[in-house]
């Protein structure tokens, strides 16, 4: 069972391309560094944020706006750091490494 | 033996490549497997997940020892479409999905896996970008692999080829397209599929008779099953009777002897009987096209296309990956010479490109020249590579879509900065490459004149100058038949290119469709034309033609068609008068 937090945020997809796999496999990579669960989407059909191909299937062009639910532990670190990646259009680099540094 | 009763159904597809050839059917139809469905006890719930879990980690081994059994191949170029498969395979949706699945329902493994992915699938089909509405092809691909490893026939459909059949299947995947060669297949029918699907290209290198596009092919056709697969008229004839095999067999005699009659003219001049000496080039997508230029008797390549450089990758291209395949090219072409064309599309097909906004009509937008002057690193590093491949053989680089000079002047500027950077770094080059421009934008036709005093040569690139000529885009199916190669506008600007070319003394080919159709060979001799670049199965008959027709005929019949006033009586003249001279052929 999940404890902690909850949080739920709109975030926005600005870069040109919409959430194309390059952008789907950094959100990927970010969510993925976190204990708490991730989904995006939309009122009626939300995905694992850490599935490339849910994220995908979502076919989020430039300008949709899109629901993220965070919930866990680390809820309120992984919404920060999800919401700065939509914000910069997905052009954060690389994490610099892997789960532990969460 | 039993005879099933003859059905004599003839389907038409798009013909991708020639011949007639009788067989029994071999059917591979990897979409649906029957799923089975049955609930499991509570206890055995964790068996069930473990036995998914054996069927995914078969399906990551099996797909590996394709990958790297393609390392190299022809069908090398392909690897990404399995990256994306590896992709479907480690995904939490699919892999942790299938498990809740199980868990929560208490039910089998194959169930609980198609549930997910049909659930996957119902969503891409509301995505509306093509790109990713296309990934749903691989979430369905790879899930038949794990539901068969899932019923223990981990062996892959296609290992049941046997030579001497026909393969019938939905689509082919380019790992597919790749063991045909090994199996002895005779021919190819199809549900879907272009003139340039790896399953054509791959059938036209083998020379094998090929229907594409079949749509429901799958469905009519069982195992064993007598076929007829008429890649020359695009046609599949289903359990035909004894006389429509027999006209086929004979179809197919004939086709043979056409066949051979043609390879003695491989090494022969494209020659009219008054002395009128041409050139035929092909047309080429893949560097492993080349050995077509030998078989067909090519004297060159007239266009390279080299988008295969750049799509579906995640990352563009160095200027090494780009020189490596133009040598290989240039090298195998021998002594022959080779046209590479640079990038020719919109940036919304490049992964890796910021560049990637949608055009509303991409036709009109930005692509080809215009997205590469937007982008002129990458054209730099291009130009640079080709250059380089220079040194190898006689190179020269074609540029698409250039519409004016202003346009044609800064790419002219840009091939000079590559050939600055190239002296900086001193690498290897050659200066003096032929530069020119694609003649496919009306306006570039109308100042051709303007145009050829500042080009080494000219390609017309029929497909899209009609397109723009006529406003009339070839896959829109309500304004398709609008699309007339043989318009009289067209005619005219055809005529007045290639007039304005030979007046600057530039030599002119023409690569599009409309330079391979055997009926155009001696309408565009007499228009002027000296060069035609073709698809390399192509090549022979319409040297044929033109060895046995003469200038002077050519010229006469040229230009009684440029004072007919609409594309029927243009169309209809030439097929008369084709039909008349040629009675053998047409």
């Amino acid at each position: 069972m999940v404890s902690g937090r909850a949080i739920s945020v709109m975030v926005r997809v600005v870069n040109d391309k919409g959430l194309h796999l390059k952008p789907a496999q950094a959100v990927v990579n970010v969510a993925s560094r976190f204990e708490s669960s991730v989904l995006l989407g939309r009122d009626d059909q939300m995905v694992d944020a850490k599935s490339t191909l849910g994220l995908l299937a979502l076919g989020a062009a430039t300008g949709t706006e899109l629901l993220l639910r965070v919930e866990g532990e680390d809820a309120e670190a992984a919404a920060e750091a999800l919401v700065r990646l939509f914000a910069s259009g997905f052009e954060e680099t690389a994490p610099p490494a892997g789960k532990d540094l969460a | 033996m039993r005879r099933p009763t003859p059905f004599n159904i003839e389907l038409s597809g798009i013909g991708a490549s020639r011949g007639v050839i009788r067989a029994e059917a071999l059917v591979i139809d990897r979409r649906r497997p029957e799923v089975p469905r049955y609930c499991v006890m509570a206890e055995a719930v964790e068996d069930e997940v473990a036995r998914f879990e054996r069927a995914l980690e078969a399906s990551i081994e099996q797909l590996k020892t394709i990958t790297d059994s393609l390392a190299g191949t022809a069908a090398s170029q392909h690897l990404y479409v399995l990256e994306a498969h590896q992709m479907v395979l480690t995904d939490p949706m699919v892999t942790t999905g299938t498990k809740e699945e199980i868990r929560a329902e208490q039910i089998n493994a194959e169930w609980a896996l198609a549930t997910v992915l049909d659930r996957l699938l119902s969503l891409f089909e509301q995505v509306e970008d093509d790109y990713l509405r296309e990934r749903a092809a691989d979430v369905d691909f790879i899930g038949q692999r794990v539901l068969r490893n899932l019923a223990g026939q981990t062996a892959d459909p296609v290992s049941r080829l046997r030579a001497g059949t026909i393969l019938v299947a939905h689509d082919l995947s380019p790992a597919d397209a790749a063991q045909l060669a090994r199996a002895g297949v005779l021919g190819i029918a199809t549900d879907l599929g272009g003139r340039t699907s790896h399953s054509a290209i791959m059938a036209r290198s083998l020379g094998l008779p090929a229907v594409v596009g079949l749509k429901r092919i799958t469905e009519l056709v069982r195992d064993g099953d007598v076929v007829i697969v008429d890649g020359t008229r695009g046609v599949v004839e289903v359990r035909p009777d004894e006389g429509r095999i027999a006209d086929a067999d004979a179809r197919a005699a004939m086709e043979q002897q056409r066949r051979l009659a043609l390879a003695e003219l491989c090494d022969l001049p494209a020659e009219t009987r008054d002395g009128a000496r041409v050139r035929l080039l092909a047309n080429l997508d893949l560097p492993i096209e080349v050995e077509q230029l030998q078989k067909n008797g090519a004297e060159g390549v007239g266009l390279f296309r080299t988008e295969f450089l750049f799509v579906d990758r995640e990352h563009a291209p160095t200027e090494d990956e780009h020189y490596l395949e133009y040598r290989k090219l240039v090298d195998r072409a021998g002594e022959r010479p080779v046209t590479l064309r640079t990038y020719d599309l919109g940036g919304d097909k490049l992964l890796w490109s910021s560049e990637g906004h949608r055009d509303p009509n991409p036709a009109l937008g930005v692509r080809g020249i215009r997205f590469a002057l937007r982008n002129p690193e990458l054209l730099i590093l291009q130009f640079k590579a080709m250059y380089r491949a220079g040194r190898h053989g006689e190179v020269r680089i074609l540029v698409p879509m250039v519409s004016g000079l202003k346009e044609w002047r800064r790419v002219k500027a840009l091939a000079k900065e590559a050939r600055a950077r190239l002296e900086m770094e001193n690498v290897p080059y050659h200066p003096e490459v032929a530069l020119g421009p694609m003649i496919e934008v009306p306006s570039a036709a109308m100042i051709a004149d303007q145009l050829a005093g500042e080009s080494d040569f000219f390609s017309i690139g029929t497909n899209d100058l009609i397109q723009y000529l006529l406003a009339v885009d070839r896959d829109n199916e309500h304004v398709a038949e609008l699309y007339e190669s043989l318009h009289p506008a067209v005619l005219r600007v055809v005529r007045q290119v290639i007039d304005a070319a030979r007046t600057a003394a530039v030599p002119v080919t023409m690569c599009g469709e409309m330079a391979g159709d055997p009926l155009n060979a001696l309408v565009l001799l007499g228009l002027g034309l000296e060069e035609f670049s073709m698809t390399p199965a192509a090549i022979p008959w319409v040297k044929k033609i033109l060895r046995e027709g003469r200038l002077v005929e050519a010229r006469q019949l040229a230009s009684h068609l440029l004072e007919l006033a609409t594309a029927e009586e243009v169309a209809e003249h030439v097929r008369d008068w084709m039909a008349q001279r040629y009675p053998d052929l047409f």
